[in-house]
């Protein structure tokens, strides 16, 4: 695999006005192949029912109190996982360990919370000692699973795209190990008979209470401080020495090197963090839900769609915040499909990935500039090349 | 960790058997290392400690026994294919990361395509040609369009894996599809003039003679292991040498390799790059498509996300094999003999669950994957020009 730092077109896309176009017609792009889809699947005999599409998928999110505050709660760890993709790609990494690390930090939370205090240490069961070291725990051990591709990307040179794969997979298993099991696994729910494949349930004192009670309960505390880490991302990586630092790595690491920035220690710290915050996102997710524990499949695809929502925020932390709720949207509406119709909701995890293609290629969108320009010639646009 | 220092305790001398070594010692420590780990927990938890010599006696006699290795041709097949065509477009400078969505899609169209014409052969031409059509899109986007190919592998795995389960669920049913009828199975021993002196070298026409018979028993027969596969299975397996050679030892192949090392001298040679680009990856894809497709047909019907990571280790076996095909197919086999073991280990009797758990053992491939890409097994060069879309204009 190369060694040379890995650059999505869009970063390298000069002015936010380009990218925002960019932006808009891969999200154009996306949206087209899925209506040719749609017809393709007309052809077949297999008609989708419009009508229940945007009954369920549109209306009942945006306009009902259960919808609008699904978007905030599926928010909130799209957040994360988007910010955790972006600082790798801000560092020359592409982390697609997301979904892996989302796992064990999630699980790691949940077995402190939900087995190791109530059981061994339970003067220590109080909220303020609990709701912080839940997080932290949950941040440590998904820092320590982005922690390993980082460390044979830079002591080995093994590629991160390949190991962080390997990583999900090997999560999986950890997963089925602690919980799956009512024979082997130590930390599997024994308050019910045949309960199998879930923790029990965390601690109350570890729970995140609602910030709006009246509207909603599942817009938790949690909320609050993702978007306070996003904030302090972007601090981080535009106004300190580090962040400094792993943009430039990321931009050109034998750059970097020449100019003293020792580059096998920062992708080590930039994976680390990106592991980290990945980490935190699985445990905010199981404090802050209805039924507060660990179950397998709880990360449904949100570590993968984190690549989409932290393209389409131009990797930058405020751009995640705003693309992060657009997907939440689009996660509620998998939801309400997957609950109240018999459409397939995994359609809407195909127009995310086809996002992340038609971001990938920005050479595709300005062909469609161009010929835009030389249609409508009374607006021209320099669109700057380039300048690799 | 310095793996020269590491390496130099090694006893074995040799690119290949220190290769060896380290699966089958990464391999034994692993297995020892979750069996104290789990005899710790369940120690813990109050329970009677498990018996050490008697599960690890079993567990190297279900590594060599003829089942396994039975299960390696068919298990590892897939992962073979997979490793074969990554070499090939890695060969001509583009990554596919998508391997495993292209896989997906190979096993999906066979089985769609067998279920709608009730005949498995035009299943798997239909597997194939439409994986192609999946490396075509690959194709177009990074040679072409000159997109990140990672992150266009990365997109296609998981439209892949989006489209599959949405067209299972619309077609036949959320998770599986129904059972298709599968290939025509083929027994050596009934062919029509060779079979009965085939017949003659069976280990168990010798089991009653008296030493000769009780060492018999103890090999697994070569025999047994080739017999009795369906035909794709062996249509497969000749195709290996035949890739190997076109690789290696033809015009094309020089080109395509020529072309991953340095697409511009290449071109000044007069190569139309991007043509033997696209060339290389539909061809890739299309192999691993085949490698989806006999997955489909040995398991008798499409499930959501059946090639569970086994496109990837094709990849990692590719790397290991150094980018070469014959190291690649024994790369494949290697770790789909393990890939075998983690799956015969937690079905055998005894050994279930209680001694080490079936997760455990599953995720022993994906560890030593892992491993091996840590350069554990010796060092690999990638081709030079790789990861690069080629632009004419520059240099």
């Amino acid at each position: 695999m190369s060694t040379s730092g890995l650059q999505v077109g869009i970063l390298k896309t000069k002015g936010i006005f380009n990218s925002l176009q960019i932006i808009f017609i891969s999200l154009v792009f996306s949206f087209l192949s899925l209506m040719v889809l749609y017809f393709i699947l007309l052809t077949f005999g297999f008609a989708l029912p419009v009508d229940a599409l945007f009954k369920y998928g549109v209306y009942q999110v945006f306009f009902t109190q259960d919808g609008l505050s699904g978007i905030l709660f599926w928010g909130g760890p799209l957040i994360l996982t988007a910010l955790a993709v972006a600082i790798a790609f801000q560092g020359g990494l592409f982390n697609i360990g997301g979904q892996g690390q989302f796992i064990i930090g999630g699980l790691a939370g949940a077995i402190w919370a939900a087995s190791i205090v109530p059981k061994n240490l339970p003067f220590l069961n109080f909220p303020l000692f609990m709701v912080p070291t839940t997080m932290l725990i949950g941040a440590i051990f998904g820092g320590i699973y982005g922690f390993l591709p980082g460390y044979m990307r830079a002591k080995y040179e093994a590629h991160e795209v390949i190991t962080t794969i390997l990583l999900n997979i090997l999560a999986l298993n950890i997963a089925q190990y602690l919980v799956g099991s009512r024979t082997y696994s130590p930390f599997v729910d024994r308050t019910k008979v045949d309960a199998y494949g879930q923790t029990e349930l965390i601690s109350k004192s570890a729970t995140l209470s609602p910030i709006f009670p009246a509207f909603s309960q599942s817009v938790t505390y949690g909320l609050l401080v993702t978007v306070l880490i996003a904030v302090l991302m972007y601090f981080v990586l535009f106004y300190t020495r580090l962040g400094f630092k792993i943009r430039a790595v990321g931009l050109n690491k034998h750059a970097a090197e020449a100019n003293g920035i020792k580059s096998d220690r920062i992708t080590i710290i930039t994976m680390t963090i990106s592991g980290a915050l990945a980490g935190l996102a699985g445990i905010l997710l199981v404090q802050s839900s209805s039924v507060p524990r660990y179950s397998i499949g709880i990360e449904g695809t949100l570590g993968f769609d984190g690549i989409a929502v932290s393209l389409i925020g131009l990797n930058n932390p405020f751009g995640i915040i705003l693309a992060a709720f657009f997907f939440g949207f689009l996660q509620q509406a998998r939801l309400n499909l997957d609950t109240s119709t018999n459409i397939p909701s995994d359609l809407i995890f195909v127009f995310q990935a086809l996002v992340v293609l038609f971001v990938a290629a920005p050479y595709l969108s300005r062909i469609v500039i161009n010929k835009f320009q030389r249609f409508n010639k009374t607006q021209i646009i320099e669109i700057k090349e380039d300048s690799t | 960790m310095d793996i020269k220092k590491i390496n130099s305790f090694v006893p074995i001398k040799g690119k290949y058997s220190r290769k060896i070594f380290w699966f089958l010692f990464l391999y034994e420590l692993f297995t020892l290392s979750f069996y104290i780990f789990n005899s710790v927990i369940i120690v813990v938890n109050g329970g009677a400690l498990p018996d050490i010599l008697g599960y690890h006696y079993q567990m190297w006699e279900t590594i060599f026994a003829t089942r396994t290795l039975s299960q390696t041709l068919i298990l590892g097949l897939p992962i073979v294919l997979v490793a074969v065509g990554a070499a090939f477009n890695e060969r001509s400078g583009v990554i596919n990361i998508g391997v495993e969505g292209v896989m997906l899609v190979g096993a999906w169209g066979s089985v769609y395509f067998t279920w709608v014409f009730n005949n498995p052969f035009i299943g798997v031409l239909g597997g194939i040609l439409i994986s192609g059509l999946t490396g075509l899109v690959h194709a177009f986007f990074t040679v072409t369009l000159k997109s990140e190919q990672i992150v266009t592998g990365v997109a296609i795995n998981l439209i892949a894996l989006g489209l599959t389960n949405t067209l299972t669920t619309l077609i036949w049913r959320p998770g599986r599809s129904d059972p298709i009828t599968t290939l025509p199975i083929i027994d050596i021993y009934s062919l029509p003039v060779l079979g009965p002196y085939i017949g003659l070298l069976r280990f168990s026409r010798y089991f009653g003679v008296p030493v000769l018979g009780d060492i018999l028993k103890l090999i697994p027969d070569p025999l047994e292991l080739i017999n009795g596969h369906s035909f794709l299975i062996y249509f497969a397996v000749l195709l290996l040498p035949l890739a190997n050679i076109f690789l290696f030892k033809t015009n094309i192949g020089l080109r395509i390799r020529s072309i991953g090392e340095s697409p511009h001298t290449a071109a000044t040679a007069g190569i139309p790059v991007r043509k033997y680009q696209y060339f290389a990856v539909i061809l890739s894809a299309m192999f691993a498509g085949l490698g989806g497709t006999v997955l489909a047909m040995e398991t008798g019907l499409f499930q959501e996300n059946m090639t569970l990571g086994q496109g990837f280790i094709g990849l990692v076996a590719m790397i290991f094999g150094n980018w070469t095909i014959l190291g690649a197919i024994a790369a494949g086999f290697f770790f789909g003999y393990f890939y075998a073991i983690s799956i015969a280990l937690p079905t055998t009797p005894g050994l279930l669950d209680s001694s080490v758990p079936g997760p455990l053992i599953r995720s022993l491939p994906f560890l030593i994957a892992l491993f091996a890409l840590a350069g554990f097994m010796g060092k690999t060069r990638p081709p030079k020009a790789i990861g690069k879309a080629y632009d004419p204009q520059e240099e």
